[in-house]
């Protein structure tokens, strides 16, 4: 593993897509193949909308071509009902491609996660929209993405902590729903849209601040308290966590400093 | 070839980098076909000719390269016989131990925190730290090293103490096994851990350097090369080493001069790898062995940066690989972007490029960590000067 982080070296924002569509693969083929010609149709548009975005921008700048948009469109795909409107997800997907990635840069230079956008504006724009959650079968093919993503740093084990200490602490607290449900439903979600490195916090203080408001978010947004469990919430709570990523990093490095200072005079 | 023959032989060419001494200015008091022997002064400082610079092997220059604005880039010594008689002339009565060692090539030893490179001349360390803690898994035992130096080791740290009106300290692993002398102003400090082998986590432990405050830096190998000088009036340039060029064998400990050539030790490299200087990822990529080095090894060649600017993705291995607890990733961001005053606040005066090189060799922007925090660094020094 320790031979892959540094095949990583100076490769840019390619080495974060191809493990994450490395880690999305096995619950995306699951699912293409649950439900079927539609979803596979679902997944060729989403595909050519964001493709064609990388690709107007990256000739626009004069740059390389990057698949940057494969990630989110694997995701949006995973977590979408197979029925939202083909021009639905191409205005969604566009605004997500453009406003979270694209203006800041590209993959790696922004704060949002693409994907957590999309989703955020799906379910903003279409009131009823109702997410869809991966069978189990396709919940549990997240879990070898999770440990790849762990193994490589590109998911924080101090995020992964506090998401879920916070989660299964609110849970206790107040609870008429079923744990291992929520635990399921969170999964692809954390794994895909609160795990990205890039929409995250990058102090190790931050980190973990941000994990447990992301958990908290998750309580506020109404994920833990109702019946059933849905994954609409958490799709908030990943975007307005990632909104608030960098003051987590001031928070932590203040103390930091203060904590340096006040231990070394 | 035994250990000893390495050095003995006088085979090996040698060279003195601008890369240890940033932003060096020379005089040289040699020139380009000279003979040269060990201990013999190649140039000193333009800017303060009391700090001198010795040769670490008998033969002849062969080049003196300046970079930019006559900026030190190398001074290469080709091998040769014995012929020109090496300096033999011990401490005056009236003589300081601070002029002995500026005169006779022993300065450059020290290295000056924050900031780096030799000290001022007139400087006085708030602090001095001895580092005798191997510098990676496969470096040499410093209980191996002091076995029948431990006297001339004692005489070198009594001569430093007196380079500071505060403390020596001694930092040793935990049960390495060697004795610390009894002096005055010593204290001796035990630990354990990868990262206590970084003089950069040593100072931050026991002495931080702030600008109005420096703590000077010495390896245990440059202390013994003091006590040999003040015993025989000799320059000592031999230090034992660890080179690796198979990661699977354990790696020989061999006695090479100081700033050896690294082709003719490991291996001229090839397409696919380069020698490294310094304990991998720390240390730098050089033909030569570095002046602060104990280590060198052949590595696969690093990915040269790339033209456009790539993104730093934040993988949790860049925090853990820095020897001190700082944020790393906020620092990467402000080094690359060049904002001196962002990234002093974020602790990089605790830093020198050793320390850094890690974060080049994990990171997906490809940005050269070190050449940025030197930059950086010049200009917080302009900045308080």
């Amino acid at each position: 593993m320790k031979a892959l982080t540094h095949a990583m070296q100076g490769r840019g924002a390619i080495s974060l897509i191809a493990l994450q569509i490395i880690a999305v693969a096995p619950p995306l083929a699951i699912v293409l193949v649950e439900r079927g010609q539609p979803a596979l149709v679902q997944f060729g548009a989403a595909l050519l909308i964001v493709l064609a975005w990388d690709y107007a921008f990256a000739k626009a700048r004069r740059q390389q071509f990057l698949p940057q948009g494969l990630t989110a469109a694997a995701i949006f795909v995973l977590l979408t009902p197979t029925d939202i409107p083909i021009w639905h997800m191409a205005v969604t997907l566009s605004l997500a491609t453009v406003i979270g990635e694209h203006v800041f840069g590209g993959r790696g230079f922004g704060f949002l996660s693409p994907a957590t956008v999309a989703l955020a504006l799906a379910l903003l724009s279409l009131p009823n929209l109702e997410l869809r959650e991966p069978s189990t079968l396709a919940t549990l093919a997240c879990l070898p993405g999770l440990a790849l993503l762990l193994l490589t740093g590109l998911c924080s084990l101090s995020v992964l902590v506090a998401f879920a200490t916070t989660l299964g602490a609110i849970h206790s607290l107040a609870t008429p729903t079923d744990l291992a449900q929520l635990a399921l439903v969170a999964l692809p979600a954390f794994v895909f849209l609160i795990a990205d490195p890039t929409a995250s916090a990058v102090t190790l203080g931050g980190r973990v601040l941000y994990g447990a408001v992301a958990g908290a978010l998750v309580w506020v947004f109404g994920g833990i308290a109702t019946e059933p469990v849905t994954i609409n919430p958490i799709i908030f709570a990943a975007l307005t966590a990632s909104l608030f990523a960098p003051l987590f990093d001031h928070v932590a490095i203040s103390l930091q400093i203060r904590a340096g200072r006040l231990r070394h005079g | 070839m035994t250990a000893t023959d390495i050095a003995a032989s006088n085979t090996i060419a040698a060279a003195l980098l601008g890369a240890d001494y940033p932003n060096l200015r020379i005089r040289p008091e040699v020139q380009e076909g000279d003979s040269v022997a060990p201990g013999q002064i190649l140039f000193r400082n333009a800017k303060h000719p009391e700090i001198a610079f010795a040769a670490p092997i008998y033969g002849r220059v062969t080049s003196i390269r300046l970079a930019a604005r006559r900026m030190l880039s190398a001074v290469t010594l080709a091998p040769g016989d014995a012929g020109a008689a090496a300096p033999d002339n011990r401490i005056g009565p009236d003589q300081s131990i601070r002029d002995y060692l500026l005169a006779r090539g022993m300065w450059p030893a020290f290295v000056s925190r924050p900031f780096g490179g030799p000290p001022h001349p007139d400087a006085k360390a708030a602090a001095i730290v001895v580092s005798a803690v191997p510098s990676s898994r496969v470096a040499p035992d410093p209980r191996d090293v002091l076995r029948g130096r431990g006297d001339t080791f004692d005489r070198g740290l009594d001569a430093i103490s007196e380079l500071t009106d505060g403390s020596v300290h001694l930092c040793l692993a935990d049960k390495s096994g060697i004795d610390a002398p009894a002096l005055p102003r010593l204290q001796v400090h035990r630990r354990s851990g990868h990262q206590w082998s970084s003089p950069a986590a040593q100072v931050v432990r026991i002495a931080p350097a702030s600008p109005g405050r420096a703590t000077w830096t010495i390896g245990y190998q440059d202390v013994i090369a003091i006590g040999h000088l003040l015993e025989t009036g000799r320059y000592d340039p031999v230090r034992r080493v660890a080179l690796w060029s198979d990661p699977t064998r354990p790696a020989p400990t061999l006695n090479v001069p100081l700033g050896a050539d690294l082709g003719q030790l490991l291996g001229q490299p090839g397409p696919e790898r380069e020698t490294w200087s310094g304990a991998a990822p720390s240390g730098r990529v050089s033909a030569f062995l570095g002046r602060h080095h104990l280590d060198a090894s052949l590595v696969a060649r690093i990915r040269s940066a790339p033209t456009k600017p790539q993104p730093i993705i934040p993988l949790a291995s860049l925090w853990r690989a820095l020897p001190i607890r700082l944020p790393a990733i906020p620092l990467m961001r402000s080094l690359a972007v060049g904002d001196a005053e962002t990234s002093a606040r974020l602790g990089c005066l605790h830093l020198l490029e050793d320390d850094i090189a890690p974060l080049t060799a994990i990171c997906t922007s490809g940005t050269d960590y070190a050449r940025r925090l030197r930059d950086v660094l010049e200009r917080l020094r302009s900045d308080l000067s």
